[in-house]
């Protein structure tokens, strides 16, 4: 084993995080209470300047460490959305520690050194490293989910996630250690090697120990049946992190999910293909069926969130580059859309983060009109309906499927879109169609999240009108 | 071929001008109504003014499609921005732009709330609408046609009557899961299409010029058959449409009934027919008996409403009827009749509900029992509802008549007994819309509240007479329209009636069943 300095330029933007959460972390001993906002700016730098490293790095295609760690268009993909996500997040966050009283160096610190741990997860053809990874972010997500501690849901939210996360860790970490047993490597290139030339016995194993990572995986990106802690955790966080988790852990675990299945499992495609299209039919009926009686904006956000991996899932599935493509812009895409909706979450929530009942957007469309308008947006994009990037992303994840002709996939998939619009649009309804709010309801009024739902309806809009460059990028990345 | 005669992107700007407008609109303060009333006005006079030149430049000996603009637009997958008309859709572009702002002027006292936002919806709506008429571009078309369903559901939604939420979610969740079956049958048209010609296109045109094999067409007819008899509605399709109609403003059932629901036929011309010639061959004595279930039933029930406005609506269903059914006869005079209704629908149906609005307006019921002896009371107003009234009934003299006439000859001369059971279909709307118009005009003023009606106002003149300008230029000389979509109409046919030229390869078959392709290498 010999690393040379040169392998440090493949974690470059992981190196910046975690010397930004390092700094946070000795700063934060001399800040008197009232400046603790300078955390937060802190982080934020630390977000762009690591989002600037992977920009001008973004053609870099180089292994390091062995092979453990790789640097190609797909990790850089994924860390720009996870960096947006990261970004968003923490401008979302700034009133809202404050309006808790929770403004805390650790907030911020926790949250870098989980992104460093989804862009590891991101970038490497290594299980051990994945898994390695994946527990790292998920001790961040406790953590964070917990952050508001003398609030009893939330605590009770990070208790059950992390029970239930530690479970489906064990499932992770035997089904790597049963790859290991069968091919003598956790590198992906090797099992696939291995896999290529293994007899029917090894093969069947091999399918029951993919069906043990995927546990792990599943866990991660909310797939049926492996949601269940979802709706809890999304409703019972702090909003600015249920917006963030929903979106950047998605992103890392998609793209380890992808490099796992299409690069190790190649072999074994057509009986994964066979697993996943259950999966994912059932992951996006379940969230979108459930989602109908919803009474909570983050809860729903938490279901809708269960049915949208489901229409990611639907992108694997087609086992298509397409597809693959796909799946990454969808994460881009929803990226937006979502932030965007849980920002609106954060905006009308009161003290001790509660209040976000759907109801409570009662005439919100005309006491606030752009912000409803935005809103609008929103929904109609989670629905799929143009000129929004919702339906782009929608569009392309099903073409893909009806390429590789899984038809009946793609028109579930399409329901799905018609169901899940009666919800959606359920909003719409009491936003605009229910007559004006009878109670005063005080709003966030947060300069900096009322920004950011702005510029998310328009990122929304830009990208489903002019998807284009970003569709390219998209396809271009998952070059394996 | 690129047509574009005139050199200039018109049909860019008669699209985009009511986005602009909804933009200029909403940087306008909420408490200056009038101003708001006005110039959105001014956008929509001004996008019919700038839409005329495509009547006066359309060359008539060509079906190529004209005023072509072509840009590239989705570059990974070869979609584009591709727009163009041919005589098919001349006519439905030029019935938007005219057909807006008369509703839009309707609107000047019915509408006394969220003045601005119903402004913006409809101008957004007129982008939607044109767009959809003008795209040739599925992936284009596809957008356009959801995107209008957004404005429209808002406007059922926040200015409708009493149960406008169930109204305009049923609207949209119908419509919506229609035209989702259309977005899987445009994948698969799409990459199927490169299956057998070696090329992605996503050209409406180049698609309509080679069609796919027999035994492909039929789930790709069957899903944009779906998604096309919805929007139509086609019976049994229909449920949505009474609600809707009965629960939107008169603006939003002025629009949706003479322009929403000509969406789903003129789909039907452009994707059903030439796209999948053998199916609609198959199918087009379905279609036709479903056609004239829905003149008859449409008409039946219209006989028993007691809601002025919904047996306005119920009239549709049947009128549609004769539209589909001139249409899938699959005749050249046919066709033409089928287009001509499509307008003539348009304009009578449209003036019927605008007239329905204006005693709505002064009374607040809709429901026939509540008026009668109105002729006496509203002399000019009960002119022109009867002039509307014997459009919509297919009186010589009349639009309705060329349409309804052509439609039957059509269905004529492709089954006798089509074109003779059609024609009775015609007594029984003269029946329900003559028998409505003595309950409400003729006999005594029963109920004295009527007493204090108003005619119509200048304002009221102003949207109705464009209106009756067309029922007597169609009635009288329809050829100014006709020539027009002559060329287009016989070239549609011509492509109906080809036999495939694509042979099969055997083991291209799609079938329903799961099939994964596995990657080589």
């Amino acid at each position: 084993m010999f690393y040379s300095t040169h392998d440090l330029v493949a974690i470059v933007p992981e190196l910046i995080l975690t010397g930004f959460a390092f700094a946070i972390l000795l700063i934060d001993l001399w800040l008197p209470k009232r400046a603790k906002t300078i955390n937060g700016l802190l982080a934020l730098f630390g977000v762009v300047f690591s989002f600037a490293s992977v920009l001008t790095m973004y053609n870099t295609n180089m292994t390091a460490f062995n092979h453990m760690i790789v640097m190609d268009k797909a990790s850089n993909f994924a860390s720009i959305v996870m960096l947006l996500t990261a970004f968003v997040s923490i401008v979302m966050s700034f009133d809202f520690l404050k309006r808790e009283d929770y403004n805390l160096g650790e907030y911020y610190e926790v949250l870098l050194f989980s992104i460093v741990a989804m862009q590891i997860l991101a970038s490497t053809y290594s299980l051990i490293v994945m898994f390695i990874a994946v527990e790292t972010l998920s001790i961040g997500m406790y953590i964070l989910t917990g952050f508001l501690r003398n609030k009893d849901e939330s605590v009770e939210g990070a208790m059950k996630y992390f029970i239930l996360g530690s479970f489906a860790s064990t499932f992770l970490v035997l089904g790597i250690g049963m790859f290991y047993g069968l091919f003598g490597s956790t590198d992906l290139n090797v099992i696939r090697t291995g896999l290529t030339h293994a007899s029917a016995l090894y093969k069947w194993l091999a399918i029951l120990a993919f069906l043990f990572v995927f546990v792990g995986f599943g866990f991660k990106i909310a797939a049926f049946p492996f949601h269940s802690w979802t709706p809890d955790v999304y409703a019972s966080a702090p909003t600015p992190m249920s917006a963030f988790m929903s979106v950047a852990p998605k992103a890392a675990a998609f793209l380890a999910l992808l490099r796992f299945i299409v690069v190790g499992m190649g072999p074994i495609e057509a009986n994964w293909t066979k697993i996943l299209w259950v999966i994912a039919v059932v992951t996006m009926t379940f969230g979108n069926t459930v989602a109908l009686w919803q009474k909570d904006l983050k809860r729903l956000l938490g279901y809708s969130s269960i049915a949208h991996a489901g229409y990611m899932l639907v992108g694997i599935t087609a086992a298509n580059e397409l597809g693959y493509g796909s799946v990454m812009f969808y994460l881009f895409a929803y990226l937006f859309m979502n932030l965007g909706a849980f920002a609106v979450a954060e905006f009308i929530s009161q003290k001790e983060d509660r209040g976000t009942e759907i109801e409570n957007l009662r005439g919100f469309g005309y006491k606030y009109p752009l912000i409803g308008a935005a809103m609008l947006v929103f929904m109609f994009c989670l629905a799929g309906v143009p000129p929004t990037a919702g339906f782009v992303g929608k569009y392309y994840l099903f073409s893909a499927a009806v390429k590789s002709h899984l038809y009946w996939l793609a028109i579930i998939g399409v329901i799905n879109s018609a169901i899940s619009a009666y919800f959606y649009l359920n909003i719409v309804v009491i936003m605009y169609m229910k007559g004006e709010q009878e109670k005063e309801v005080n709003v966030f009024n947060s300069i900096p999240v009322k920004a950011v739902i702005l510029i998310t309806a328009i990122c929304v809009l830009y990208i489903g009108i002019f998807p284009s460059s970003f569709l390219s990028a998209a396809l271009n990345s998952v070059v394996f | 071929m690129d047509i574009n005669q005139l050199h200039f992107p018109i049909l860019s700007v008669i699209t985009f001008l009511p986005l602009v407008g909804a933009f200029v609109v909403a940087l306008i303060n909420e408490e200056h109504e009038n101003l708001i009333k006005y110039v959105t006005l001014g956008f929509l006079v001004l996008d019919f003014v700038i839409s005329l030149p495509l009547f006066f430049y359309f060359d008539p000996t060509t079906y190529h499609m004209q005023f072509v603009e072509r840009v590239p637009w989705i570059k990974s997958l070869g979609f584009q921005y591709y727009v163009g008309v041919d005589g098919i859709s001349l006519f439905l572009v030029l019935l938007t732009t005219f057909l807006t702002p008369l509703a839009q002027l309707s609107t000047w006292k019915a509408i006394d709330k969220k003045v601005k936002l119903f402004n913006i919806t409809v101008l957004l709506m007129q982008t939607g609408m044109l767009g959809v008429f003008i795209s040739l571009d599925m992936f284009l078309f596809y957008v356009f046609w959801e995107v209008q369903l957004i404005p429209m559901y808002m406007m059922i939604g926040i200015w409708g009557g009493p149960n406008r939420v169930f109204a305009t979610m049923k609207f949209f969740l119908y419509t919506f899961a229609g035209s989702v079956m259309m977005m899987i049958a445009i994948m698969a048209l799409y990459f199927l299409h490169h299956k057998f010609t070696g090329t992605y296109t996503s050209d409406m045109v180049k698609l309509m010029q080679s069609p796919l094999p027999y035994h492909l067409q039929l789930w790709l007819f069957l899903a944009f058959f779906i998604a096309f008899a919805i929007k139509v509605p086609m019976w049994p399709f229909h449920t949505w449409l009474p609600w809707a109609h009965v629960e939107a403003p008169t603006a939003g059932s002025v629009l949706l009934a003479g322009i929403l629901l000509k969406m789903g036929t003129y789909g039907f011309l452009r994707f059903n027919l030439p796209m999948f010639p053998d199916m609609t061959h198959a199918f087009a004595l379905l279609i036709i008996i479903m056609a004239i279930i829905g003149i008859f039933y449409g008409a039946f029930v219209a006989m028993v409403q007691p809601d002025i406005k919904k047996l306005v609506a119920y009239s549709s269903v049947s009128h549609l009827g004769y539209s589909m059914l001139g249409m899938f006869a699959l005749t050249q005079v046919g066709v033409e009749g089928s287009i001509m209704q499509m307008i003539n629908h348009g304009i009578s149906t449209g003036a019927l509900f605008l007239l329905v609005g204006i005693v709505y307006e002064r009374r607040h019921t809709r429901l026939i029992s509540e008026y009668g002896g109105l002729a006496s009371l509203v002399p000019a107003y009960a002119v022109f509802f009867m002039i509307f009234t014997l459009s919509s009934i297919a009186v010589p003299g009349t639009n309705g008549f060329v349409g309804e006439f052509m439609v039957l000859l059509g269905a004529f001369l492709d089954k006798h007994i089509f074109g003779i059971l059609v024609a009775f279909g015609g007594i029984f709307s003269a029946t329900y819309m003559l028998t409505m118009y003595k309950r409400v005009f003729f006999n005594k003023v029963t109920n004295p509240k009527n007493l204090g009606l108003s005619d119509m106002s200048i304002r009221e003149w102003l949207y109705l007479v464009p209106l009756l300008v067309f029922v007597f230029w169609i009635g009288i000389y329809p050829n100014a329209f006709l020539s027009k979509m002559r060329v287009s109409v016989e070239h549609l046919l011509k492509q109906v009636n080809r036999t495939t030229v694509v042979t099969p390869a055997k083991n291209e078959q799609v079938s329903m069943v799961k099939t994964v392709v596995v990657k080589k290498g």
